[in-house]
């Protein structure tokens, strides 16, 4: 167990470290130059070199990425070149909004899916199963900024009650936070929903087929038993998988839901830091999101070895 | 008679890799110096039970898996050294057919094109010829040539390991090595591949090797036999001998463990303790010390050797030697 | 009143090919401590009859069209799920074939066994652990306090099916079905098991229901047989009756195609009997004898009217036209 951890952790900073190559590279790739943007068409040759030699844009690609990253160890993402603050401190400041979109649409996700998948898997071929089957192509086909606009349509014309304008932290005004991130979470959730409700199903179809299934009702388990433990157990460690992958989906989703819904995320600050050419900053959320991406695997890998004692002990 | 293949000390470790850096930390010592050899026209059979390294040996000898160590001599030609264009024509004439004849057949593939293919890699025949000698091969393991164009899954599993052994005869083999060949087959079916393959080997001149598990099959089917334990060979006979006069406590208990079908033959089982031990750490010395009844103190320390019993009977074991 | 009475079982499975008549008409009975074989090859449908027994057949497909089972005088068919449950694993348990599956990889060995106890004794956590370490000693499993906590892949296939065994025979249940209880293992520890089973089945009074392809074994464990052939029982008897002095074709086939020791040595290598063509699908409509087709005495009656039991003997049944 010990060594897989280890293993994985090794794995995790070789992926971060191609991550911040191709991050650095693709980020000056970005067609547009920023100063020129800054100073506008009417900037003279002098002004927009001097600009660029205060920024280091001047330097080859290699020396800025060699400078980018070896102040990325110290823990600096370097600064804003909009905001003239640190990268770092903007993202910390977002990321508790997203953070907690993710999660919320994760939870209600799996909270839908977990029942629904059950009884289907409970009660595959029948009608319930059956009319299940299409819903669930229709949850994964339409694209969660779709539902976001819908959500949105909806609240404003039948419970403008629930419409807010201003977004508030989690801490300083719960309520207002909650009427704020649900729709979007709402919004995020269905799709996921429909992913898992599906992994859910074909994942506990197969297990209830196994022989353990057959030994825990010739024992003369009951049905819940069965299901809830024997059969549960060994389908939500091949859920947690697919929720470590589909973390990746949630993060872009939430790009989208944030700027439709106007919730200060980190997706919105990456998406305006793109939109104005903000290198260090493009480059620090996407890095940043990257990175929790792989942690969040990470942390469903050793999850993973802790319950399958086939990994754990071996 | 000519021996046709020949082992000496033959020899497959798998590396055990553990820790970050997977470093190599033990060996599975699956075959641990095996010799034996196969005169043109015999049958000999390599039973015991799983992990004592019996497919292990099979696949080294068709060097499917490379020999860690040892020599095997193919027709006079040491076979370990050859590069892998002369390998392959050295193949050709050595065949394996398996144990699940469904898992080790295309599923997409004719039975036409399955045999074809054979024909094919060795450039054997081309056109009409090619095709004739498909409907020969159907032939002579009994399927009807009609169904030349019918695909794997339309067929029994008794058919299906007829296709396989067509396909095994179809680049004109010396020696087939059949690894579990009958023992996933029901009884009736049993039968039927079992007379098929003696009937080949007299139609055709060829050789067998048979890995089994199931000692009455083998002492039908084999003219020799070694007995396998742990990668070792530890007593090798004529079937006669073998079963009329078992020298080691492993093939007493082996064959005492066989539920005869006669039910006034109260056989006297020998109960074995334990389990096989693990092939990563086996026991030193004869390896069959922890389970043996008859163990003494110099058996936990000498590996016994294999040596001549009287005759054609070899065993390994430090008091059975006459 | 016999322990176990099965009466015309019918059991159909409904699939997108038709309907498979996986069992038709099985009638048998078993009596107290009794040790009854029930032989045949794959898809022959005696595994599903076995199983039919506890209702452990998927329904659907599956779906038991026809027929009785008495247990101890109640209908096990007729009986509400709550009841069954009851039944299951502490009157009449199941060991099943493949030793490497049929433990839950997740939980410990000790967890799955004490499981049982908790169940059908109600027993708290200390009490089912003390029982689980008490079952675990008489299958023979070493150091039984360190085994409670290992998982199911630490141990080899003969330790797994030593604990399925502590699982059916914890609550010393009547009646044991063994489903190819030991096809999977070695020679030596299929030796092992058996006596094991033999051993504990005889001090709990258990009744055994052996299902099994190797003739060797039905002859050298149990006191009856079964031979069914496409999901019908073909011949019974006594195991010296049957083996000694089998009447239907298949039988005499089946013990005749089998390589036996010692033969060869004795009389030299002659070819094996051979049954010609193969098992019938179970989907297809055979209005006579389902092993005409097969067997080398059939007659014109056999091809059109299905053969009815006809008791040779007091203990020695045949369905075959021959003998009718």
């Amino acid at each position: 167990m010990y060594t897989f951890i280890v293993r994985r952790l090794l794995l995790a900073v070789f992926v971060l470290f191609c991550l911040s190559i191709i991050v650095f590279f693709a980020v000056h790739m970005i067609p547009g130059d920023m100063v020129q943007v800054m100073l506008g068409p009417a900037a003279t040759k002098e002004a927009i070199a001097a600009l660029r030699k205060s920024f280091g844009l001047n330097q080859p690609l290699y020396v800025q990425y060699f400078l980018w990253i070896l102040n990325l160890l110290q823990g600096n993402l370097g600064e804003s070149l909009r905001m003239g603050a640190p990268v770092l401190d903007a993202i910390i400041s977002r990321f508790p909004v997203t953070l907690e979109l993710i999660l919320l649409a994760m939870g209600l996700a799996l909270l839908i899916a977990f029942p629904i998948g059950i009884i289907c898997a409970v009660k595959h071929n029948s009608w319930f199963d059956h009319l299940l089957r299409p819903v669930s192509v229709i949850g994964l086909s339409v694209p969660d900024f779709w539902w976001a606009v819908i959500l949105i349509i909806v609240i404003s014309t039948y419970f403008p009650q629930f419409y807010i304008v201003e977004y508030m932290g989690f801490f300083d005004n719960f309520a207002v936070n909650l009427k704020a991130i649900l729709p979007a979470a709402i919004a995020l959730g269905i799709t996921m929903s429909a992913v898992i409700i599906r992994f859910v199903r074909s994942s506990l179809i197969e297990v209830l087929q196994t022989d353990y299934i057959t030994t825990a009702r010739a024992k003369g388990l009951s049905e819940t038993v069965t299901i809830g433990k024997h059969a549960l157990r060994n389908t939500s460690t091949d859920v947690l998988t697919i929720i470590g992958l589909q973390m990746g989906a949630l993060i872009s989703g939430a790009v989208l839901v944030e700027v439709v819904f106007g919730l200060p995320g980190v997706g919105r600050l990456a998406l305006d830091a793109v939109r104005q050419r903000d290198y260090p900053m493009v480059q620090g959320t996407v890095l940043f999101m990257a990175s929790f991406f792989i942690f969040i695997n990470l942390l469903v890998d050793i999850l993973y070895g802790i319950l399958d004692p086939r990994i754990r002990i071996s | 008679m000519e021996n046709l293949l020949q082992v000496n000390n033959l020899k497959k470790y798998f590396p055990v890799k553990r820790g970050v850096f997977k470093r190599t930390f033990g060996h599975v010592y699956a075959v641990d110096g095996v010799s034996f050899h196969l005169a043109k026209g015999e049958t000999l059979g390599i039973v015991g039970e799983s992990g004592c390294g019996k497919s292990t040996t099979a696949r080294a000898i068709l060097r499917l898996t490379e020999p860690t160590k040892g020599e095997i001599y193919f027709q006079g030609q040491n076979i370990c050294k050859l590069d892998s264009s002369r390998m392959k024509s050295i193949r050709k004439k050595m065949q394996m057919i398996f144990q699940d004849p469904y898992g080790s057949l295309n599923p997409r593939m004719t039975v036409g094109n399955i045999i074809g293919d054979s024909i094919d890699i060795h450039k054997l025949y081309r056109g009409n010829r090619k095709k004739e000698r498909i409907v020969y091969i159907m032939e002579s393991v009994e399927l009807n040539p009609d169904q030349i164009g019918r695909y794997p899954h339309q067929f029994s599993g008794g058919q299906r390991q007829r296709i396989g052994i067509a396909r095994a005869l179809a680049t004109e083999p010396e020696l087939i090595i059949g690894d579990e060949p009958v023992s996933a087959l029901d009884v009736s079916i049993q039968a039927q591949i079992i007379n098929l393959l003696e009937n080949l080997q007299t139609r055709f001149g060829l050789s067998y090797i048979i890995i089994a598990h199931d000692m009455a099959v083998i002492e039908h089917m084999c003219d020799r036999i070694a007995v396998m334990y742990l990668g070792r060979i530890v007593e090798m006979a004529d079937f006669k001998s073998l079963y009329g006069n078992p020298l080691h406590p492993y093939t007493q208990a082996l064959l005492s463990a066989v539920p005869v079908i006669d039910p006034d033959t109260e056989g006297k089982t020998i109960i074995l303790k334990g389990d096989v031990p693990s092939p990563i750490n086996p026991p030193p010395g004869c390896h069959f010390h922890t389970r043996c009844i008859h163990k003494k103190e110099e058996c936990e320390q000498k590996v016994p050797h294999l040596k001549p019993a009287g005759g054609d009977h070899f065993v390994a074991c430090h008091f059975k030697h006459k | 009143m016999p322990l176990l009475d099965v009466k015309n079982l019918s059991v159909n499975f409904n699939t997108l090919e038709g309907t498979v008549r996986a069992v038709q008409g099985v009638s048998f009975s078993l009596k107290k401590r009794e040790i009854i074989g029930i032989v045949g090859e794959s898809g022959c449908g005696k595994s599903v009859t076995v199983r039919s027994i506890l209702r452990l057949i998927p329904m659907p497909p599956g779906e038991i069209s026809e027929g009785r089972i008495m247990f101890n005088g109640e209908n096990l068919l007729a009986l509400d799920q709550k009841r069954l449950r009851g039944i299951r694993g502490s009157n009449i348990s199941m060991i099943f074939q493949e030793p490497m599956t049929s433990l839950n990889p997740v939980f410990t060995i000790g967890n799955q066994i004490s499981e049982t106890f908790k169940v059908h004794q109600k027993m708290n956590k200390q009490r089912a652990r003390k029982a689980t370490i008490n079952i675990l000693e008489k299958v023979s499993i070493p150091s039984p306090e360190k085994r409670f906590e290992e998982y199911p892949h630490q141990l080899s296939g003969g330790m797994r099916q030593r604990v399925m065994i502590a699982i059916a025979l914890a609550c010393q249940p009547k009646l044991l079905i063994a489903d190819e209880p030991t096809t999977a293992l070695d020679m030596t520890v299929q030796a092992q098991i058996l006596d094991l089973m033999l051993q504990l089945s005889d001090q709990f009074d258990t009744s055994i229901l052996l299902i099994t392809h190797d003739l060797g074994i039905v002859a050298q464990t149990a006191s009856k047989v079964i031979v069914m052939y496409a999901g019908k029982i073909i011949e019974t008897g006594s195991v010296s009756s049957i083996f000694k002095h089998p009447f239907h074709p298949y039988t005499i086939g089946l013990i005749k195609s089998l390589p036996r020791m010692g033969l060869r040595s004795q009389y030299g290598k002659k070819p094996l009997h051979e049954i010609p063509g193969i098992v019938p699908s179970m989907n297809e409509n055979i209005s006579g004898c389902w092993f005409a087709p097969r067997c080398d005495q059939s007659m014109d009656i056999c091809r059109k009217v299905a053969p009815l039991q006809k008791y040779i003997d007091s203990d020695h049944s045949v369905s075959c036209w021959l003998f009718n």
